[in-house]
């Protein structure tokens, strides 16, 4: 009977230590990324600094190398978040597939426009001249954008259309992909001006074949004052079961930008590095003074951000139909 | 043997089949949203084809794929012949042959659109190098498996080279380059849309790849069945080509008049 019951005993005890252990392992939670860049920065950071791990996840990143694949992978319930430009969410919501914005990384516009030194001169354009004569210079260019139906591509059609022409009449926009090829295409003068998001354009920059014609990371377009840049995006099924796993993810991402925005340039720069191993240190550095004033200090969707994608969507001629805020975001699982 | 309009109506009773379940099976079985329905993606087609905006798209798509086609399958052909015909030369470029030809073609479409340019002449060179490969081993083939002994009764008979090449070699090789010819448009098809893909302003690639990122399944998968469509005829294409070379050939031992691959 004694030896029953300190089997008994040694078989709780275990027993207790398992369910312990599981409670305190960290949860896997898989998330896509389009690209390896800055405006990647939050998750970067969340990863490097352990943010993550102090929420107890397990993130498993995977870029993708391109928009497009990490949104769908995310509606295919391959993943459990995409961090992306909240355009797609918009986008897919059209087609009839719902998504839905938790929290906000980036909330301005992060890309930025680059213009060939020469056609620069011959057009008489500088990077302090007003705006609106940056733009009524692009008649008769060809603007290089990363994809078609990238961002990008209604980016360039909004501006265009802003300075009253009419895209692939007045202006001809053209995909020439990104990173190397959008360099080659610019630097030897297939397109005049193009747009990516840094350090791409400060690569053209910094090589000293162009200029930097529009610095929306620095807000330099009035008409676009916040934009749903990056965000940690999910399926409404996770919204509406895995909330604690959000809250801890959406903790963690805001934990990132309020240390990038507490720290210096270079101690961020020196936290990317792991994640951004291939890129000069001085663009490093670069990419993340130009990144900081983009990230969202409490990871809030502001419905003025949702209303200027929208804008922009609207003017590139791709929505067709004005979606609420709230179909789209969500602020309930911020920080209190 | 199976008469011709049977073969249609059998061919048109599959099609519809596949067609009708899938359309049977969308939004009851498969969420629309990924593989959309063919009576949509028929819509989208007469869209674009009633206003026109296809045409220009297609004939982008068509003027690199048959640019980059002709242009390898004439070097591929060339020197499939050269080097089936000297035996040295063959050996010497081996090596070189080999290790191009294992060189994946998705891996170079970037580096070409670097080297030249974002416009049609990087997709067409995507394609010659496609092409090229695919036309060479086959011909190449086709040189060294001429019937040898054929050659030397003729040699006996008192026949030239040039009447043993126009006589023997070169109608023996025939059935080697239509077939090398039939696998490699589908691939030169693939190359020039892989190349729309990565940067081009217009294209059947272009339209897919747009459609794509708008999330609209109907657009990607209506480019597609363009594609598919063009693929069809140009084989079909190739079939009477192939046909008309080969007439001298006793009917059974012609490929391309039963079936077909």
């Amino acid at each position: 009977m004694k030896v029953f019951t300190l089997a008994l005993a040694l078989g709780v005890f275990c027993l207790s230590c398992f369910s312990s252990a599981r409670a305190q392992a960290p949860k896997k939670v898989k998330i896509t990324i389009p690209v390896i860049a800055h405006s990647m920065t939050p998750v970067f950071l969340a990863q490097n600094k352990g943010f993550f791990a102090d929420e107890k996840l397990e993130v498993d990143v995977t870029s993708t190398n391109g928009g497009g694949p990490d949104i769908r992978a995310l509606i295919a319930g391959d993943v459990d978040f995409s961090f992306t430009t909240g355009d797609n969410v918009i986008l897919a919501q059209q087609e009839g597939k719902k998504l839905v914005i938790v929290m906000s990384g980036l909330n301005r516009l992060f890309i930025n426009w680059a213009m060939h030194k020469d056609v620069a001169k011959s057009k008489g354009v500088t990077e302090s001249m007003p705006l609106a004569e940056k733009i009524k210079a692009l008649k008769g260019l060809t603007v290089g954008v990363t994809n078609p139906g990238a961002l990008t591509a209604h980016l360039a059609a909004f501006v265009v259309r802003k300075a009253g022409y009419n895209p692939q009449q007045d202006v001809h926009i053209i995909p020439i992909g990104s990173g190397p090829t959008w360099l080659a295409a610019l630097e030897n003068r297939k397109v005049d001006v193009a747009l990516t998001a840094p350090p791409v354009p400060d690569t053209a920059i910094s090589r000293g074949y162009a200029i930097l014609l529009i610095n929306n990371a620095k807000g330099e377009d009035p008409s676009i004052p916040e934009f749903l840049m990056e965000n940690l995006i999910a399926r409404p099924d996770t919204v509406a079961k895995e909330g604690d796993m959000i809250r801890r993810m959406v903790r963690a991402l805001t934990r990132a930008n309020q240390w990038a925005l507490q720290n210096k340039p270079e101690q961020v720069a020196d936290a990317l590095k792991p994640s951004m191993t291939t890129i000069k240190p001085e663009l490093l550095l670069a990419g993340v003074q130009a990144v900081l004033p983009a990230l969202s200090k409490d990871g809030r969707i502001s419905e003025r951000s949702v209303q200027v994608t929208q804008d922009i969507l609207e003017q590139a001629g791709i929505l067709k139909k004005r979606i609420a805020v709230a179909d789209v975001a969500t602020n309930d699982f911020l920080m209190k | 043997m199976i008469s011709r309009g049977r073969l249609f109506l059998y061919r048109a009773v599959f099609g519809a089949t596949l067609l009708g379940l899938w359309e049977l099976s969308s939004g009851r079985v498969i969420d629309p949203f990924w593989v959309s329905s063919p009576s949509q993606v028929f819509l989208y087609l007469y869209g674009v084809i009633a206003d026109g905006s296809i045409f220009g798209h297609l004939a982008i798509t068509l003027y690199e794929t048959f640019t980059g086609f002709f242009i390898g399958a004439i070097f591929g052909i060339g020197l499939g012949f050269a080097l089936g015909r000297r035996e040295v030369l063959a050996q010497i470029l081996d090596p070189y042959v080999i290790a191009f030809n294992g060189i994946p073609r998705i891996a170079l479409a970037p580096l070409f659109i670097i080297w030249f340019g974002i416009g049609p002449t990087s997709k067409v060179i995507l394609v010659v190098s496609v092409v090229f490969f695919l036309t060479f081993f086959n011909t190449f083939a086709g040189v060294k498996g001429v019937d040898a002994e054929l050659k030397n009764i003729l040699r006996i008979m008192g026949a030239s080279e040039r009447q043993i090449l126009m006589k023997v070699t070169l109608p023996s090789i025939v059935p080697w380059i239509t077939t090398g010819l039939k696998i490699s448009l589908p691939y030169a098809i693939v190359a020039a849309v892989v190349g729309e893909f990565i940067a081009a302003g217009k294209g059947l690639g272009y339209l897919i790849n747009y459609n794509t990122s708008l999330f609209s399944t109907t657009g990607a998968l209506g480019g597609i069945l363009v594609l598919a469509l063009v693929v069809v005829l140009c084989n079909e294409a190739i079939n009477r080509a192939e046909s008309y070379l080969l007439r001298w050939r006793p009917r059974e031992e012609r490929k391309s008049e039963g079936e077909l691959y």
